[in-house]
Parts: structure tokens; sequence; C-alpha cells
């Protein structure tokens, strides 16, 4: 097994990409998911409400 | 496209594939992540900074990948006039503009220890970077509209007009002096990537190509019900004046 150097000139470097990366995607995916609970907890007020207003 | 059509078809769809792709991110990711940190050698000349290649390559591929899908879609809607065309442009933008932003980032972050500068105006950098401006544009456009179909048709045009730009980022390194390295995956003859650092380098492939379809799959479904809740509104308002 190889096992990149702690002491590398580059491990700042990579390690910044990394989190960026990693970073970002769980940040958008957290929002997309937030987001789409949203609307599904909006339309299914507006459902029931016109449910009610039916009766 | 038949399966997204009908809401309900979709919603079937997306609870049967999205536990799926899920579960094939988080497989793939962390395979990627595991050999391209302690799997793969360090390259000859770049030494262990080619590690940055496994994150940075493929979202530059998927940048590009989503903006020729989101083109096509953009062509299917403006003949078809089919509204769900439009949903997929409009929802795989914001999936297409993470990537790109990924892609410049690190490519910065690569390019500081390698060519001694974080950002060079040479044809690559500035086409990718035009690449992220036409996605931000697309956004802020069919934002800016209040009729939303006026908005998505001006986008659409944007869309297709802009995709001009993506021959021009494949082909900057081969037309024009570029401190970017030319293609050495994709050229037609064989790949000069030894097999060693192909395996972490198509683990990350599929990790975006997995986070990709969520993420896509879960903005259509946002849209389908954006498009319910104006529909409802419009039914309130309508019962209310009656």
């Amino acid at each position: 097994m190889m096992m990149i150097p702690l002491d590398n000139p580059y491990s700042a470097y990579i390690g910044s990409a990394y989190i960026i990366t990693l970073l970002s995607g769980s940040v958008f995916a957290i929002l997309t998911i937030l987001k789409l609970r949203a609307i599904k907890k909006r339309v299914k007020r507006l459902e029931q409400a016109s449910r009610h207003n039916d009766r | 496209m038949r399966i997204i059509a009908s809401p309900k078809q979709f919603l079937h769809f997306k609870k049967r594939f999205l536990p799926f792709c899920v579960a094939c991110h988080i497989l793939t990711l962390s395979f990627g992540l595991w050999f391209a940190f302690w799997g793969s050698p360090p390259d000859y000349q770049m030494g262990e900074a080619v590690r940055m290649m496994y994150i940075h390559v493929p979202a530059s591929w998927f940048a590009m990948g989503v903006y020729a899908l989101m083109a096509l879609h953009a062509v299917i809607g403006l003949i078809t006039k089919h509204p769900l065309a439009d949903i997929i442009v409009k929802s795989a933008a914001p999936i297409g503009a993470l990537f790109t932003f990924i892609s410049l980032i690190t490519g910065a972050l690569w390019g500081k220890p390698m060519w001694g500068t974080w950002w060079v105006w040479d044809a690559r950098l500035t086409s990718v970077l035009i690449l992220f401006l036409l996605y931000v544009g697309y956004l802020a456009l069919i934002r800016s509209f209040e009729n939303q179909v006026q908005g998505l048709k001006a986008g659409s045009i944007l869309v297709i007009v802009g995709a001009f730009n993506l021959p021009i980022i494949k082909w900057s390194v081969n037309w024009w002096n570029t401190l970017h390295q030319p293609a050495s995956l994709t050229k037609l003859s064989a790949p000069s990537i030894h097999p060693e650092m192909l395996v972490p380098l198509f683990l990350m492939v599929g990790a975006y190509a997995s986070y990709f379809i969520s993420m896509l799959l879960l903005r259509i479904e946002a849209e389908h019900l954006k498009r319910r809740e104006q529909n409802l509104y419009f039914l309130k308002a309508q019962s209310a004046s009656l």
C-alpha cells in the first residue's frame, strides 16, 4: 500500500482542493434537499387548504 | 423522457432509482478517495501533485458534459415545445455550475505549485471561465423574466449559442499555445496515463456521475412540485374570485 507522505510540498494544495470539492458538493446537496422539503410542505398545505375549501 | 413526463411515473421511478444512485455515489467516492490517496503512485514528473487530477479532471468533464446535455434539451425544447425539456435544462444548470466552479478552483490549486501561478488568461482557462459565466448567466436570465415560459425560452437560446464554447474548450490546448497540458486520456491513440492511475480516476468519474444523477432527480422533483404549487395557487385565486 502506497501512502501519500504528509510532508510533501503539495499537501496543502491537495488538501484544500479535496476539502473545497467535498464541502461544496455537500452544501449543494443539503441545500437541494432542504429546498425540496420546503416545496413539499408548501404543496401539502395548499392541497389540504383546497380540499378544505371543496368541502 | 416519458418517465419524467408524468409526475406520478417520475416519483415512482425516482423512489426506486435514487437509493441506488446514492449507494453508488457513497461506494465510488469512498473507494475513489482511498485509491486517490493510498492506492495510486505519484507521477514521475508532478510527484504527489498528480492526486489533484482525480477531482479536477472529472469535474471538468462533467462541467462540459452537463452543458452538452442542457444544449441538447434546449434544442429539443425549442423544436417540440415540450415543457419537460425546459425542466431538465433548468434542473441541470446549477449542478453544471457547481462542477465548473470545482474545476476552476481545483485547477487554480493545481496550477500554483505546477506553473507558479493561480491563473493565466490562456485559451483553456478562459474558455472554462466563460462556461461558468454561461451557467450563471442562464440562471440569472430565466429568473429575470416575469413570464416563466418566456424566460425559459430565452435561456434555451442562450444555452444553444453558448454551446459553441464546448469545442473551443476541448481543442483550445491543440489550437493555441497554452500552459494547460493537452489531453492525455481522451486522445485517439492509447491514453498516456498509467493503469494504476486510471482506477481512481474512473472511480471518481463514477462518483461525479452518481452525484449528478441524484441531484438531477431531486431538482426535477422540486421543479414538478413548483409547477403543482403554481397550479394550486391559480385554482385558489380562481375559486376566490367566483
